[in-house]
């Protein structure tokens, strides 16, 4: 076995072992306090909820997936374009640039009614609600990805007399993929979240929901151990789709050279 | 950079160089000599006056770091000019596979990329892009002064040997007087302050030289000349 595989194993077990203990120490305080199940489910009533609802779960998660990765999908390609258009012109970035923050800033809840007000409840809402959730990392990190560069690289595509574009498409874009890296990782779990509470407020009708339907249902009716079972869901949605995307980033820096050069 | 036309930072300037020379230009920190030669690769335009050059001439800077594109390998950092400049393919493969040569880099270094070099190896592959459009001058900007003596005494060896293989134009800007002596025809002295006359330095050294001549009686007398020369005009920012 490699070192780095070695390495892996380890970085595994800590984290595992703590989780048995917190769940074994769950178990017991359920069982000794006798707490009912509405207010504190024990970790068997929350995997028996589990096998019970494990249809439902599997659809929802999958359903919330797919919103959040079209909406992940549409920040990546709209925050990178967003940030060429900003790299162009010092004029266009200080005034767009303030708007860009207000994506950032603003509460979902407060612009709900607007957004059903204008394309409905549904899946075209909920991506709505993901690519706002999503989109500013996107913007900020690959922003000052193309603008961050060294003096003397700027000189020296000056002196071969390269236009505008060629210092962009050679030069800005390149130096800007790590930074892009870092911004999609971010963005990456924003999105889940964003997905779920779009879904929350402006995306569900009773045949078609996903998580955030479901932790809203799960509830309202006091199925605390299915609420546990969605929220359990959501976050290994959103660790998978951050894995997924952390894994790629360092695949692809792997083969870009990556960081800054010295 | 920032400037301010209320204070210049370079101000009678009157430096002639002869095609084929190599000038090494040295004076105290913050004397513009950075900015002489970016004047001279046209990156910045005289407040007043102007910068001849033979007609069309082209010329190619080495910065005092190798700023290489870590994203890029070896040959294509080396390429980059030339395909700013629209050189066709084919051209532009064999003049890589030229520079590749100066540099004495072989197919295994050519698709390293540049965090799999050592700082020397960077360094040279940095003069091998600025050698690849074949420039007929050649600015360099403290290019070794990151080095160590070991090194940079060697590069300093390869240098000559690419100048007189090519017959460029030189114009070397460094803090290194022993360097500026072994490498240049004519050594240049910046004063430290603006408006104040230039020294010319000539070296009548025969070339080709090699390191031995660093050792030797006349070179030591010519190395402590400009060094004085060197401390008085520095001095004279000082009084």
């Amino acid at each position: 076995m490699s070192p780095s595989s070695w390495f892996r194993l380890a970085a595994w077990w800590p984290p595992l072992l703590l989780l048995l203990v917190v769940l074994t120490g769950w178990q017991t305080a359920v069982w000794w306090f006798d707490w009912p199940v509405f207010l504190v489910p024990a970790p068997t009533d929350v995997a028996t909820a589990v096998v019970e609802d494990g249809d439902r779960l599997l659809s929802a998660t999958a359903r919330t997936g797919v919103a959040a990765v079209a909406g992940f999908a549409a920040s990546l390609l709209g925050g990178v374009l967003i940030a060429v258009i900003f790299s162009q012109s010092r004029l266009v970035r200080a005034s767009c640039y303030p708007y860009a923050i207000f994506l950032q800033t603003v509460p979902i809840i407060a612009i709900a009614p607007l957004i059903i007000t204008w394309f409905g409840t549904g899946f075209a809402s909920v991506v709505l609600v993901t690519l706002i959730i999503s989109l500013f990392p996107i913007i900020a990190s690959t922003t000052s990805g193309l603008l961050n560069i060294d003096e003397d690289l700027l000189e020296l595509f000056r002196l071969y007399r390269a236009g505008r574009w060629q210092v962009l498409w050679k030069l800005r874009l390149p130096h800007a993929v790590p930074y892009l890296v870092t911004g999609a990782r971010t963005s990456s779990g924003m999105a889940v979240i964003g997905a779920i509470v779009g879904e929350f407020f402006v995306g569900h009708t009773t045949t078609h929901y996903g998580l955030g339907y479901l932790v809203l249902s799960t509830s309202q009716n006091l199925k605390t151990a299915h609420l546990f079972a969605a929220v359990i869901a959501s976050a290994l949605l959103g660790i998978a789709l951050f894995g997924i995307v952390t894994l790629t980033g360092s695949t692809l820096l792997a083969r870009w050279g990556s960081g800054v050069e010295k | 950079m920032a400037f301010d036309a209320r204070h210049p930072v370079l101000e009678r300037v009157d430096l002639k160089i002869a095609d084929g020379e190599f000038v090494s230009l040295v004076g105290p920190s913050g004397c513009g000599k950075s900015t002489a030669l970016r004047l001279m690769a046209g990156l910045l335009e005289p407040t007043s006056g102007t910068v001849e050059r033979s007609e069309e001439s082209r010329v190619a800077l080495v910065f005092q770091e190798p700023n290489l594109l870590p994203w890029r390998t070896v040959e294509e950092n080396i390429r980059l000019p030339l395909e700013l400049l629209g050189v066709e393919a084919t051209e532009a493969r064999q003049r890589v596979g030229e520079s590749l040569e100066l540099i004495s880099f072989g197919p295994a270094d050519a698709v390293k990329r540049p965090r799999e070099l050592s700082g020397g190896m960077r360094m040279r592959v940095s003069l091998a892009r600025a050698l690849v459009t074949r420039p007929d001058v050649l600015l360099l900007d403290e290019p070794f002064a990151a080095l160590d003596d070991l090194l940079r005494e060697q590069l300093n060896e390869e240098l000559l040997e690419i100048h007189s293989a090519r017959g460029t134009t030189a114009i070397f800007v460094t803090h290194n007087v022993s360097e500026a002596v072994f490498l240049a025809d004519r050594v240049v002295v910046m004063p430290a302050t603006t408006g104040d006359e230039f020294v010319d330095v000539p070296v009548g050294f025969s070339r080709p030289r090699n390191a031995a001549l660093r050792a030797t009686a006349d070179f030591a007398q010519l190395a402590g000349d400009v060094s004085t020369t060197l401390r008085n005009s520095d001095r004279e920012e000082a009084r």
